[in-house]
């Protein structure tokens, strides 16, 4: 392909489409930026205030990013974060961000997509491996390390993100299941979408999924991620982390699993970062456990009785187990 | 696009200079009007509204990126 690689140092891959019979990425300029927003979406909406990106963006042909992939090989892979959404993973993502020797991919949209692509395994597989190599360049001489936190419904596709990444550690985190809820009652996530991600109800149609109340669709959709991610108990890359470990698990146990060691000065700037609300860092972090189960009612209560308790249960299970090992 | 926005895309993205004179402008107005000095310099036949119009398409497309 007669493109020039070097042009595409500090640039971006944002945006996947097809036209002609052929697929396309659009690129945008990143600059000196790293990502340090809680998401990956909200770096990207940032850098589109540069008028700059919305009038001059880089078009190849999505082959490019293999190109890429070979000739500027970025930083591997040390973990993987994957959850049942609203248990703090984001919290563990922004105090991993907090040291500018770490790259941290957080829900990175093109990387579900191409998990959810109608092409086989293998096929997505390589192109997973191109997006991540991607965003995985190593832009600052600090960076030595890549973490992708992954969206909630991407425990689905674990198996295959193995095999992309093979031997690469992960976590996957959990929460008491009504805190979940309420959180999830208060403003629903993308997941909670019917019939956006099929394996969370899996031979249903959307009317089928829309028969349930809102609240037990919400408690069936955690359990599914529970589920999931306790079929994947018994794989020794992984370990299980519940939100009331945080913030202490992630410069000690995560760390540990993800084979990191980090100085003193490091340790003690991603535990001043985790004194921040995750999601909005410029508020203070506080502890909301007690006030979302006293705003839970009795319906919500029952729904995670019925659903989710008895899959944290065995959460729990092989947390405690695992460590014990 | 128009044929000469598309000419001016592919010379400003060949050209790292060009680049860097129209990076990191939050003003729109000001924004347009730098591309225009540039494009006027290049001797590209490109109005605001040209601009306009093609920023309004791109952002377009960026929003409905998940469609």
């Amino acid at each position: 392909m007669d493109l020039d690689i070097k042009k595409f140092e500090d640039w971006l891959p944002v945006r996947l489409y097809e036209r002609d019979g052929g697929i396309f990425a659009d690129w945008i300029f990143l600059g000196r930026k790293r990502f340090t927003e809680p998401f990956h979406d909200s770096t990207l909406e940032m850098r589109m205030y540069d008028h700059f990106n919305v009038l001059f963006q880089r078009r190849t042909p999505f082959e490019f990013l293999g190109e890429f992939y070979e000739k500027s090989p970025g930083i591997a892979p040390n973990g993987l974060i994957f959850h049942i959404s609203r248990c703090g993973s984001t919290l563990v993502s922004q105090m991993l961000a907090a040291l500018e020797k770490n790259i941290v991919i957080s829900e990175c949209s093109l990387l579900e997509r191409i998990l959810g692509a109608g092409v086989s395994d293998e096929q997505k597989i390589e192109w997973f491996r191109w997006m991540v190599n991607a965003h995985a360049q190593k832009r600052f001489p600090s960076e030595e390390n890549l973490f992708i936190k992954f969206d909630s419904w991407s425990i689905f596709d674990l198996p295959l993100i193995e095999k992309a990444f093979p031997g690469v550690p992960w976590i996957f985190m959990y929460r008491e299941p009504v805190e979940v809820l309420v959180s999830q009652v208060r403003m629903a996530g993308m997941q909670m979408i019917p019939g956006q991600i099929g394996a969370i109800f899996p031979g249903m149609d959307v009317h089928q999924i829309l028969e349930f109340s809102t609240e037990e669709r919400y408690a069936r959709t955690i359990a599914a991620f529970c589920q999931a991610g306790i079929e994947n108990a018994a794989n020794p890359l992984g370990r299980f982390i519940n939100y009331t470990q945080l913030p202490e698990a992630v410069t000690g146990e995560i760390c540990e699993h993800f084979n990191l060691k980090f100085s003193a000065e490091d340790i003690e700037k991603m535990k001043d970062s985790s004194k921040s609300n995750a999601k909005n860092p410029r508020e203070k972090f506080s502890a909301d456990g007690e006030e979302k189960r006293n705003e839970a009612n009795e319906q919500l209560v029952q729904l995670a009785e019925k659903f989710v308790k008895p899959l944290y249960a065995q959460l729990e299970n092989i947390r405690l187990n695992k460590i014990t090992v | 696009m128009t044929g000469e926005i598309e000419k001016l895309r592919e010379i400003v993205l060949g050209d790292d200079d060009l680049q860097t004179r129209l990076q990191g402008i939050s003003d729109r107005s000001e924004f347009i009007a730098r591309v225009l000095e540039v494009a006027e310099s290049l001797g590209l036949e490109i109005g605001s509204e040209d601009i306009s119009q093609a920023m309004i398409e791109n952002r377009r497309l960026w929003i409905e990126r998940w469609i």
